[in-house]
């Protein structure tokens, strides 16, 4: 039992401070403490950085084009990219299709996909959510028929996460009606300027347009399209989204989060005592640091554990609850924390083509859309509640 | 960086739990738990004595096993599941370690032989009446006498102290600080009231009435809180991995009822309700283990307020994970959950010790945003 990092972690964990320092964009930076939104530029610029260092795809083996970093160094850079203020990177290509591709793509896959996410020039939105199937996925109902040498597809997918920005969607389709529900889907991947592709935003709660619907009419996608085969599709989204959770605890960024909310504590004041010494308000600030100190150290044993078996295993269902209740529990604080200047709604002010003048501090506007930006973490990537189904079912035995 | 236990500790919680599984089986225990003069078994903890077990924490050059954080969260882990009545928190952890860190020469001469062969037991007198969780010493007193002390005052809830022979007494001198004093509990003038406590183990009340030490009794130690917050954060550690135990055990029992008990005509397991109870507290006890971790891994920290934080931080997280899979635990049980007869409510009611002793989660919460300024 040793919970110290390792001589060789710790000098690992020099050598990225060292490279944030010099590298990491003092404006991307900035947004982080104000809670600005970054925009895709910023995420092109930022994804340009660690793709000409070598870091970008920490995960993947050195032979695709990764870093090949085990799972505690993959921890550490995430600490500390988001200790430096860096946004989380796409993650559809480099977490979810990119291992997707390399696992069970074919080589003219791989050597037209692999390089492009890599370099950051195309970008990836997933399509899986449909109206009517989200907890259910399986029960998905967009359509595909083969017709020759290529694929007519039909339907509808949702909530789709950066489909206005994203050049590809890796999509989840039926292709077999009559076969078991999760024996009919087959994975595609579908260029984003195909004739009969339709985006429209969804403008969430918080006034930002993150996610879309997509509409799907007589797109054509070429056979050549297809990863691995027809109706294993449902395989290899489960495997993708293992991965996912792979990660999922947010233990990065919530860190930096936190130390950010102790900042505003530390400013705000309530009857003239900064609301870190206050006595409610410290007390409720060390509920949530030990809550996320219990997150960390569970979140590095299973690190320790996939790092040795190669997988993470239903136990991360754990994860991603208690990670979402973090990540929710530190946007409730920071809202509190800011007291009567975070009633002023002006999620106009997060975007980047804002001109006005500020009312209040400059971490105030953030503070309720980024509460209700949270709302959302206990509901995708499997719902909390789809996570206690996994958890009874395989873990439990229920 | 690792969680694992080394095959050394891992081979001493089994053979742990081989004794404990032949000798002491739930009705067995039930029998030592009847038995009105002695709060444990003698016979299993002269077991403990002869496998090295009350010698955990003590130097190897007195037959000891040298062990730290890691061996005694395995230790007590096990002893937990097994409902152990043995005086190992009070006297293995809590007394070796004072003897370990704070005894005089004569001290480790003399008397921690005695207490690693299991011939005399000790114990750690940290709380007095009406003082909460305040280890240093307000209405105990140490007057000079001659080439002694007279010790005057009371001590509150000492672990095992219904068996000890010796007790640690912290005191205020006369003029300024204060010390810790080994008493022999024979000595006039001490007077000691046995009682179990929630789950079956042995405490006692203990007053000092003109008890006359000699000046060697007084044990190496610059005030007796700084030294007494110490062996509280042994205690607290050793503490939360016995919570750690119960709660295991705990799930198992639930988990292992709910998919035996049948109402509606199927097993009350196939109930998402219940599920999803189920699965809280799964979660709760791994995320309980990994803050266990923590205390165990920094009780030996040096810096002292490092140690606290790190220790108080787990108690106070922990806590708050074993009411909830204490009350939820029986919740799921229905009617059987109350039952003296099932060994559940013998978990619930370690956790609820838990939970009660060396600071509650208030108090530990205090200490930890108190250093953490």
């Amino acid at each position: 039992m040793e919970l110290s990092y390792d001589a060789e972690q710790q000098a690992f964990r020099e050598e990225v401070r060292a490279f944030m320092q010099e590298m990491a964009p003092a404006d991307i930076a900035e947004k982080a403490h104000t809670g600005q939104r970054y925009d895709k530029e910023d995420l092109k610029r930022w994804h340009g950085i660690l793709y000409d260092k070598g870091w970008i795809a920490p995960k993947w083996s050195k032979g695709n084009g990764g870093a090949g970093l085990d799972p505690i160094q993959v921890h550490i850079l995430d600490e500390e990219a988001f200790a430096a203020g860096m946004p989380r990177l796409q993650a559809f290509g480099l977490s979810m299709v990119g291992p997707v591709i390399i696992h069970f793509g074919d080589d003219y896959q791989k050597s037209r996909f692999l390089p492009k996410i890599l370099s950051g020039e195309e970008f990836w939105c997933q399509g899986f959510s449909e109206p009517g199937s989200g907890s259910d996925l399986a029960s998905l109902k967009t359509r595909a028929e083969r017709d020759g040498t290529k694929y007519i597809i039909n339907g509808q997918k949702t909530w789709t996460t950066q489909a206005h920005i994203a050049d590809w969607m890796f999509c989840l389709v039926r292709t077999n009606w009559d076969a078991k529900q999760q024996e009919g889907i087959s994975f595609l991947l579908i260029d984003m300027t195909s004739p009969g592709v339709e985006v429209r935003p969804i403008i969430t709660m918080d006034g930002e347009h993150a996610v879309n619907e997509v509409f799907l009419d007589n797109v054509e996608v070429p056979v050549e399209n297809l990863v691995g085969e027809e109706n294993k599709g449902w395989d290899y989204a489960k495997f993708l989204l293992s991965n996912e959770r792979t990660g999922i605890a947010g233990v990065g960024q919530s860190k930096a989060e936190f130390a950010r909310l102790k900042t505003i504590a530390g400013t705000e004041k309530r009857r003239g005592v900064p609301l870190s010494e206050d006595p409610l308000f410290k007390m409720k600030l060390a509920e949530l640091e030990l809550k996320l100190r219990a997150l960390e150290i569970t979140n590095l044993r299973m690190l320790i554990e996939e790092k040795a078996k190669g997988a993470p295993g239903p136990i991360s269902s754990i994860l991603k609850i208690v990670g979402s209740e973090v990540q929710q529990g530190i946007a409730t604080l920071t809202m509190e924390a800011v007291g009567s200047y975070a009633a002023p709604y002006l999620p106009e002010s997060l975007e980047d083509s804002w001109n006005g003048e500020p009312i209040g501090p400059d971490y105030a506007a953030h503070a309720v859309p980024y509460y209700f930006f949270r709302r959302k973490a206990s509901i995708y990537g499997g719902s909390n509640e789809i996570q206690r189904n996994i958890i009874s079912k395989h873990l439990l035995g229920l | 960086m690792d969680f694992a236990f080394t095959e050394e500790q891992k081979l001493m919680a089994d053979s742990l739990r081989k004794a404990y599984e032949s000798d002491y089986d739930f009705d067995k225990r039930r029998a030592v738990l009847d038995d009105t003069a002695t709060f444990h078994s003698p016979t299993m903890w002269q077991t403990l004595a002869d496998n090295g077990f009350i010698g955990l924490l003590a130097p190897e050059d007195v037959g000891g096993f040298d062990g730290g954080g890691a061996e005694v969260m395995a230790v007590a882990t096990e002893m937990a599941r097994h409902l152990a009545l043995e005086p190992f928190l009070g006297t293995s952890v809590m007394g070796v370690r004072l003897l370990v860190s704070f005894g005089t020469d004569a001290q480790k001469h003399n008397i921690l032989p005695q207490i690693l062969t299991g011939d005399a037991n000790i114990a750690v007198a940290l709380y007095e009446p009406g003082q909460r969780y305040d280890v240093a010493p307000q209405a105990t007193t140490a007057k000079m006498d001659g080439d002694g002390f007279v010790l005057n005052g009371a001590k509150a809830v000492v672990v095992s102290g219904d068996s000890a022979r010796w007790i640690a007494i912290g005191a205020k001198l006369e003029n300024i600080g204060s010390a810790v004093f080994m008493v022999d509990a024979y000595a006039d003038g001490v007077s000691s009231k046995p009682y179990r406590l929630v789950d079956g183990r042995g405490a006692a009340d203990v007053e000092l009435s003109n008890v006359r030490v000699d000046a060697d009794a007084r044990m190496v130690a610059d005030d007796a809180e700084s030294a007494l917050a110490e062996i509280e954060d042994w205690a607290v550690t050793a503490s939360l991995a016995e919570t750690l135990g119960a709660m295991e055990m705990a799930r198992d029992l639930t988990n292992e009822y709910l998919q035996t008990r049948e109402q509606f005509g199927r097993p009350i397991g196939k109930f998402q309700v219940l599920q999803h109870s189920m699965a809280k507290v799964l979660s709760d006890v791994e995320f309980s283990r990994s803050m266990v971790f923590w205390a165990a891994s920094e009780v030996t920290n040096p810096v002292a307020p490092a140690r606290r934080r790190a220790v108080s931080g787990a108690k106070a997280y922990v806590d708050n994970a074993a009411r909830n899979i204490a009350e939820r635990c029986v919740q799921m049980h229905g009617g059987v959950g109350v039952t003296d007869e099932y060994a559940l409510t013998h978990y619930v009611k370690r956790l609820t010790l838990g939970q009660i002793l060396f600071g509650d989660r208030d108090e530990h919460l205090l200490r930890y945003t108190g250093v953490d300024a």
